[in-house]
């Protein structure tokens, strides 16, 4: 299609109006820009892992992963956050349809089983400090803190973020940017599930192995 | 540094190859000027400026991608010369060219260009002054961050180097002057067409400065350079009388306090998390959090202009050619 | 040019413009989804643990089950698809992806390299 004309060569009012088609709906830039930042957020995890990979056989003559990792709490942890997930996606058609019950309920839900999540993390924390593992003990116990402490702190976040939304939907009803902000909450939280399904795989699954 | 060969190879290939598309780059911006009427404006002498400084400055980086060559020249003052010869080159003359472009649309009014003409003649003499014996000095072998030296044949060309960085003084001193003379005369220079430099491109089209939703009316876009074929059409034939705007009202996002306030409390935070100081570290957290939480709730997002505002404003602020 | 067609946003299930699918099926796509999910994660688990695997393929299955697993989390919970309506979204994905495998594969090429060249240094003088 040839878009060089000049007036001569064409009558205006036949050619399609430049608003016809016009910008895509505000739901769908706010949830593609959205999606652009989880992008360059799991770009910086992937930073994290390559500093993981590096160093998870420096252990300075401290403990190792092997050492340290209890598997049934981390399967438990698992489970919470891919139950989590679940039940953010159940939330999710609740605020489609907007069904206030539905979405309160699929949020409380949610919330307790992130809370739960990280309330698990927590105390494996404490615990491996309270033996003497921790983050300042060997470069790898550095790299293991920081990575799944990203993640938990991003869990956290979330959690507020979850717990306001859940207010704004009460004083403001399901208005269309309150649709719009919990459908960037749901994006995040599944995303932070995908990056603990690599989380969990390279550092507890591989550093039981090793 | 280190590495093996094959890691030094695919850095070298890898920063080889930049240069290419960058060359394609180059003659995208010669051929912008091929085939026109060239007026040497200050922006204009900025942008030839930077494509002559900017070519220099990438072949001196191609030269240095070769592994051997860079073994001798990483981190010596050829390193320096060459990543500000990109920069200054690249960056700050495109910025000036900018700058000095987009000013009138901005603020109303032109800058001066005797000023402006006097800065873009220090900045590039001191420029190439102050730089290209830096080349020198790294070939002879000078390295970077010295905090002294005892070569005294390096000497010289340090001499040479300062008196370039007096003379680029003088280029900033002359943008500040520039400026300085400009808003004390600004009611000379004042852009009453919205089109000072017979632009080509839609911006030219809106008053200066231009009102918050920048477009009264959609435009209607047929064509390439779509604002000068208008114009040329519209030189033709004189009299055509002006086309009835069809105004329709505008949503435009409402002015929010929030990012400046939070910044403030990201400043306390970054701070107090540099020192270890945790109670301000909760402060300032805490503080953004709320700030956010207020314009979370906030009820309208949006403002809407009227229609009869944007045709009063219309009339008030006539452009010589509505698209 | 004038041919219409919209995009969906990431995380949307089905587009504006479709009348709403019963939640039956909406439900449907989740459920399957955490089944799968759950199917892989305790293979995953069981794989790291048994005896039953030659162990230098381990790491390398794990690997394989979270890449899959990942991408039951984007299809089945992001409704990434690869119909025209996400073709942004794959593209944006895809970038990504190429980024992270950059990052990671760089990063250990490089430091594995740097780790086999470089002098060791005595344990007694840390600098």
């Amino acid at each position: 299609m040839n878009i060089a004309l000049t007036t001569d060569q064409f009558d205006a009012e036949s050619l399609p109006r430049a608003n016809e088609a016009g910008p895509a709906p505000k739901r769908v830039v706010v949830a593609y820009g959205f999606w652009i930042f989880l992008l360059s957020d799991i770009v910086m995890f992937s930073a994290l892992f390559a500093v993981y990979a590096v160093l998870m056989h420096s252990t300075a003559g401290g403990p190792t992963g092997a050492e340290l990792f209890d598997q049934v709490n981390v399967a438990i942890e698992t489970a919470c956050l891919l139950a989590s997930s679940y039940t953010c996606g159940l939330m999710s058609l609740a605020i489609n349809s907007h069904r206030r019950v539905g979405t309160y309920f699929g949020a409380a839900v949610t919330f307790a089983l992130g809370g739960l999540f990280l309330a698990l993390e927590i105390r494996e924390f404490a615990n491996m400090i309270a033996i003497g593992a921790t983050p300042e003990r060997s470069a790898f116990l550095s790299a293991f803190f920081t990575i799944v402490g990203c993640h938990g702190l991003h869990v956290g976040l979330g959690l507020i973020w979850l717990a306001v939304m859940m207010a704004q939907v009460a004083v403001q009803g399901f208005r269309r940017i309150v649709e719009r902000r919990l459908l960037c909450f749901s994006l995040f939280w599944h995303a932070l599930d995908i990056i603990w399904v690599g989380l969990f795989t390279v550092v507890y699954l591989l550093g039981v192995n090793s | 540094m280190g590495a093996s060969a094959d890691v030094n190879g695919f850095f070298g290939i890898m920063t080889m190859i930049i240069a290419v598309p960058t060359g394609v780059k180059v003659f995208n911006w010669l051929f912008t000027m091929w085939g026109g009427r060239v007026r040497f404006t200050v922006p204009l002498l900025w942008s030839l400026g930077f494509m002559v400084t900017f070519v220099i400055g990438g072949m001196t980086g191609v030269l240095m991608a070769v592994p051997p060559a860079d073994f001798q020249l990483h981190n010596s003052l050829f390193l320096v010369a060459h990543f500000h010869n990109v920069i200054i080159g690249g960056v700050l003359f495109g910025a000036m060219a900018g700058y000095n472009y987009w000013f009138p649309k901005a603020f109303g009014f032109k800058l001066d260009e005797r000023w402006g003409r006097a800065s873009f003649w220090c900045w590039l003499i001191g420029f190439y002054v102050a730089f290209m014996p830096l080349y020198v000095l790294g070939l002879m072998g000078m390295t970077r961050r010295m905090q002294h030296y005892d070569n005294l044949s390096w000497q010289p060309w340090l001499v040479v180097a300062a008196v370039g960085a007096l003379v680029i003084l003088a280029g900033i001193i002359c943008q500040i002057v520039q400026l300085v003379v400009s808003i004390r005369a600004r009611e000379e220079h004042r852009d009453v067409t919205g089109d000072p430099w017979n632009g080509r491109t839609l911006e030219w089209s809106t008053p200066s400065p231009p009102p918050a939703w920048n477009f009264a009316v959609l435009p209607h876009v047929v064509e390439r350079d779509s604002y000068w074929s208008q114009k040329q059409r519209a030189n033709a034939k004189e009299n055509s009388p002006a086309k009835p705007r069809n105004y329709e009202s505008i949503e435009m996002p409402r002015n929010s306090s929030t990012g400046f306030i939070n910044a403030f409390f990201a400043v306390i935070t970054g701070f107090a998390l540099i020192w270890h100081i945790w109670w301000m570290v909760v402060l300032g957290v805490l503080g953004a959090f709320v700030t956010v939480l207020f314009f979370t709730f906030r009820e309208k997002e949006e403002v809407e202009i009227s229609a009869e505002e944007l045709a009063q404003f219309d009339r008030e602020h006539q452009t010589e050619f509505a698209i | 040019m004038t041919a219409k067609h919209y995009d969906r946003a990431p995380g949307d299930a089905s587009r504006p413009t479709e009348l709403r699918r019963d939640a039956s099926f909406n439900v449907l796509v989740y459920s399957v989804g955490l089944s799968l999910a759950a199917i892989l994660t305790a293979i995953s688990f069981w794989a790291a643990n048994t005896s039953l695997l030659w162990p230098p393929g381990v790491p390398l299955g794990l690997a394989a089950l979270a890449i899959t697993q990942m991408g039951i989390h984007l299809v089945f919970f992001l409704h990434i698809t690869s119909g025209p309506d996400s073709t942004n979204n794959v593209l944006a994905l895809a970038f990504g992806v190429l980024i992270v495998a950059l990052v990671m594969a760089g990063s250990l090429w490089i430091m594995t390299n740097l780790d086999q060249n470089m002098t060791p240094m005595r344990e007694m003088h840390a600098i």
